[in-house]
């Protein structure tokens, strides 16, 4: 065998093997994962500032999934598109999609417990704590994932709210332990937050700080501005109510610069 | 014996007859009279008390949204010097008299008579009854309006005499400038003819300088036209094909700039398209790239088909 008949044998063989190795897609895979990038990319435009572009994307998204008359990517997309509006203040609209996407989906469903942990969330902005506690508990009890965490910090959210310290403090505990075991680092640092807020209203300014401390570090680690301003703000709380005057200043600056620098950034963007 | 007439016969009693007649007639009429004016209606008296009866005279009528309803039936002057006024008013219209509603003296157009009103009052409050005090509200009289306009009058009044005076002073501002303008117009004769004599001299002024520039421009002719004027000329001929060369290329550069334009006018509608697409294409590549790890010759399983998961939102979102 000559050295060039032996090489075009590799070649045929290597390309066998490829084309062995792939998996033949459907139209319907292609689909579903161009609808799966829409909504990526519409949360990275979201959190880049860019809401024009988030719409537009989430337009698309859902022209394709009413074409293709896929309900669980309709959901997606409406509870995508309620999560910008309510960030963007516009609660009326936002309360539009989840109506929408509550229809579609009923009170059950693989997205139930998005969808609840939604209508939890848009309680909390309309300020009605009975309904966040509610959907908030739905959420809970709907879940069946690695989000077990995530609920967990809704509820204690809500409660620390409604001034349910110590039911607040559990519910903390128990989605700081379920995050750390899930690697869920943001959600890690919301429980820590928690857990540092509740201790600096019982006046446990050492385990606070320590808390707050965690937080913060983690928020950084995870490169998440606006956490990065709740901790900076909590631990000035901290540092106020322990009349540490200069320190709290110094946060306050801090988170105020940062904010600053949000609002700059975002303005750019669009 | 005595011859009767037969017309006098029964004449006492025709005459009796007659006279009941007469009688009954003067009854109907004393009785539709009497229905007319209310006379036998059931009626109820109200009181009400004033500072001083001036205008108020019995028999006066009481009216009640202008239907008259009552009158004035009696007038005392009561321990504190204050007059008390009974008016009695038909009982059929006791309900529109309540105990918050008003009685006033007013009067029917501008010169017409005196009369008392009564103010309807409000259903959800009590009737009042024969012998209550219903309120009794002043108006103004004529002479207090005349009073009031006096004093308002008055300062204006003032003002204007003021003006007048100011106007009139023989020292003051006007009169001073009025004389003044007297002054101005007088000695405007005298200006104007300064004026003339002033016209005529710088006339004869701008001949002398007229005909001095002339002189002056001759001069310069001269010295300029023994001047280097050829060589002047030659460099006057290179002008026209540079400008000609300049105008080429500004037409050029015209053509270059409508060129870029029309090129960005049908470019930038692309740009956001564009790169749409590129971010798509991005993301395409990251797939391949991913799958391409995942595949079986690099080591990798078998590609994972694309998952429905929602990116959950942050809880404290």
């Amino acid at each position: 065998m000559t050295k060039s008949s032996v090489r075009t044998l590799l070649c045929a063989a290597l390309l066998l093997a490829v084309g062995c190795s792939t998996i033949r897609t459907t139209p319907q895979d292609e689909q579903l994962r161009r609808m799966v990038d829409l909504n990526e990319r519409a949360l990275a435009s979201a959190e880049k500032g860019q809401r024009s572009d988030a719409t537009k994307l989430l337009q698309d998204s859902w022209r394709l999934a009413t074409a293709l008359d896929d309900q669980p990517m309709q959901i997606m997309t409406l509870l995508n598109q309620s999560r910008l509006a309510r960030r963007n203040h516009d609660l009326a609209e936002s309360r539009t999609y989840l109506d929408k996407a509550l229809h579609i989906s009923g009170q059950q469903g693989p997205l139930f417990a998005d969808l609840a942990q939604e209508q939890a969330l848009w309680a909390l902005a309309a300020g009605d704590l009975t309904e966040a506690q509610r959907w908030a508990t739905a959420a809970h009890r709907a879940e069946e994932g690695s989000q077990l965490g995530r609920r967990l910090n809704l509820l204690a959210r809500v409660a620390l709210l409604r001034g349910q310290r110590s039911e607040a403090k559990t519910l903390a505990e128990q989605a700081l332990a379920n995050n750390k075991t899930v690697g869920q680092e943001l959600e890690r640092a919301n429980s820590l937050r928690t857990l540092g807020i509740i201790a600096t209203q019982e006046g446990d300014w050492i385990a606070a700080e320590e808390q707050l401390q965690a937080a913060l570090t983690l928020d950084r680690q995870q490169a998440a501005p606006h956490r990065i301003i709740s901790d900076l703000e909590a631990l000035a709380e901290l540092a106020g109510r322990q009349q540490q005057t200069e320190r709290q200043q110094e946060y306050l600056q801090r988170a105020r610069m940062a904010r600053e620098q949000l609002a700059s950034s975002a303005k750019k963007s669009e | 014996m005595t011859q009767q007439d037969p017309r006098f016969r029964n004449l006492e009693r025709k005459i009796g007859l007659f006279v009941l007649l007469a009688l009954a007639c003067v009854a109907l009429v004393v009785l539709l009279v009497g229905i007319q004016k209310d006379l036998f209606s059931a009626k109820y008296a109200l009181v009400f008390t004033v500072d001083r009866g001036t205008g108020f005279t019995k028999g006066m009528p009481v009216k009640l949204s202008g239907f008259r309803v009552g009158k004035i039936t009696d007038m005392t002057l009561n321990e504190q010097a204050m007059v008390d006024i009974t008016i009695e008013v038909a009982r059929k219209y006791s309900k529109w008299i309540r105990s918050d509603s008003t009685v006033k003296l007013v009067k029917e157009g501008l010169v017409g008579d005196s009369i008392v009103e009564v103010a309807v009052g409000s259903l959800d409050k009590p009737e009042l009854k024969t012998g209550d005090s219903i309120t009794y509200l002043k108006t103004k009289g004529l002479d207090d309006l005349a009073d009031e306009l006096a004093d308002k009058v008055k300062p204006v009044l003032i003002e204007v005499r003021d003006i007048i005076a100011y106007i009139n002073d023989p020292d003051g501002d006007l009169k001073k400038t009025i004389r003044n303008l007297e002054k101005l117009t007088r000695n405007l004769e005298a200006t104007r003819s300064n004026a003339d004599t002033l016209l005529l001299a710088t006339t004869q002024n701008l001949e002398q300088i007229s005909s001095r520039t002339t002189s002056l421009l001759d001069t310069a002719t001269r010295k300029i036209d023994s001047l280097a004027v050829a060589s002047l000329n030659t460099s006057l001929e290179k002008l026209p094909p540079l400008l000609e060369k300049t105008d080429a290329a500004l037409t050029q550069v015209t053509a270059i700039s409508l060129a870029t334009k029309k090129l960005s006018e049908q470019a930038f509608p692309l740009i956001p398209g564009v790169l749409s697409r590129t971010e798509e294409l991005l993301f395409s590549t990251d797939r391949l790239v991913n799958s391409l790890n995942n595949s079986w010759l690099l080591g990798g399983g078998s590609t994972p088909t694309p998952s429905r998961s929602y990116k959950a939102g942050d809880s404290h979102d």
